[in-house]
């Protein structure tokens, strides 16, 4: 089963060779591909440097234009999964091979998610995560305690249908989409470092305004799209 | 605020919400621009079905008529838009046209490369 470890990058350069290098070390029997998201700094001319696998976008698309490039690039050779992954040293590679697993069982979704075993804590932060949570259940049914994790890995099924569509962002209102339309999805617990270096995208403006996106999407918007046949 | 106005307000709304989760529907239209359109929809209803809220609001700014104070809402909200859409078009454009020199300067290096490898198979022959 050939696996494609996605990472999307942008301004990283304080990170990526850390993340990438720990990869190519212990874990050779994934391909993996950096596309780096027509970052500003030395992103892109660090990882030619390196020899990573690049695929560098000339322009700046956001995280879901980016790592739908990557999802393009698996549909076209054809890979079995792949997995989104953090280009900031958040995610463990660790966790890669059991979430694998679980796409060979036949789940369409898997979530590298903190809050399998462990308890949500009860943080500011984790309002969002909480209300994003109870929405899913509400217009879903299913249950997914880390509707905001990165980490997720798709199958062969799901590769094609987010590579080829109009509004497949790798969030959490797609997810509350496909759960809808009778993907099935699984939660492996993996937990998560914080950042290494530099800032987070997310500040308080930008998650608030992405908490009211994601509400408004799942609770509304959701019920009323149509998947096309393929 | 007149009956019939309200009910005018509230039916462009619903027209509106239609129309944009039709176009959502048909793969046509993203969510991000969606979401506003659809809540500058839900804003309007509640000011028509509850028009005490746009009177309260009158009196607090201290205008003549609350539907002087609808339309100010409306005109400030969408000119706001506007101004949005105008810096997000200039970032379009200008993507738009990285993309299409960065498309041509690598087509462009790529016969280069073809042709220095020609001439170091024919220099290679003499």
């Amino acid at each position: 089963m050939r696996c494609l470890i996605i990472i999307p990058a942008f301004n990283e350069e304080m990170n990526i060779v850390k993340v990438v290098d720990e990869l190519i070390e212990n874990y050779p029997q994934y391909d993996y591909v950096v596309i780096n998201d027509g970052s500003s700094d030395d992103t892109a001319k660090i990882c030619r440097e390196h020899g990573y696998e690049l695929i560098d976008l000339p322009v700046n698309l956001g995280l879901a234009g980016a790592f739908q490039t990557g999802l393009k690039y698996a549909y076209i050779k054809k890979y079995d999964c792949a997995i989104q992954f953090d280009a900031d040293g958040q995610h463990r590679p660790e966790y890669i091979e059991p979430m694998r697993k679980k796409i060979g069982e036949g789940y369409d979704i898997v979530i590298g998610s903190r809050f399998v075993e462990e308890k949500k804590p009860l943080s500011l932060r984790m309002v969002g995560s909480f209300l994003l949570s109870m929405a899913m259940r509400v217009t879903t049914g299913c249950k997914v305690k880390d509707p905001t994790s990165g980490m997720r890995m798709f199958s062969r099924k799901m590769i094609s249908e987010f590579a080829l569509s109009l509004n497949y962002g790798p969030e959490p209102d797609t997810i509350s989409f496909l759960l809808k339309q009778g993907a099935t999805i699984t939660e492996v617990q993996a937990s998560m470092e914080e950042r290494m270096e530099g800032e987070s995208y997310l500040t308080f403006g930008r998650s608030a305004s992405y908490m009211l996106r994601m509400l408004v999407s799942i609770l509304f918007i959701q019920n009323f799209r149509k998947r096309k046949k393929r | 605020m007149g009956f019939v106005l309200r009910l005018l307000l509230i039916f462009a709304s619903l027209f509106t919400t239609l129309y944009i989760l039709k176009r959502i529907r048909q793969a046509k239209l993203q969510i991000e621009y969606a979401i506003f359109w659809l809540l500058f929809a839900g804003v309007l209803i509640i000011m028509s079905i509850f028009p005490s809220l746009m009177i309260m609001l009158t009196r607090a700014v201290g205008m003549q008529s609350p539907i002087n104070c609808v339309f100010l809402v409306v005109i400030f909200t969408l000119m706001l838009k506007i101004f949005m859409q105008t810096i997000e078009h200039s970032q379009l454009e200008d993507k738009v046209k990285q993309l299409t020199q960065r498309l041509a300067i690598e087509e462009k290096l790529r016969q280069d490369e073809k042709k220095e490898a020609m001439e170091e198979k024919s220099n290679d022959s003499v």
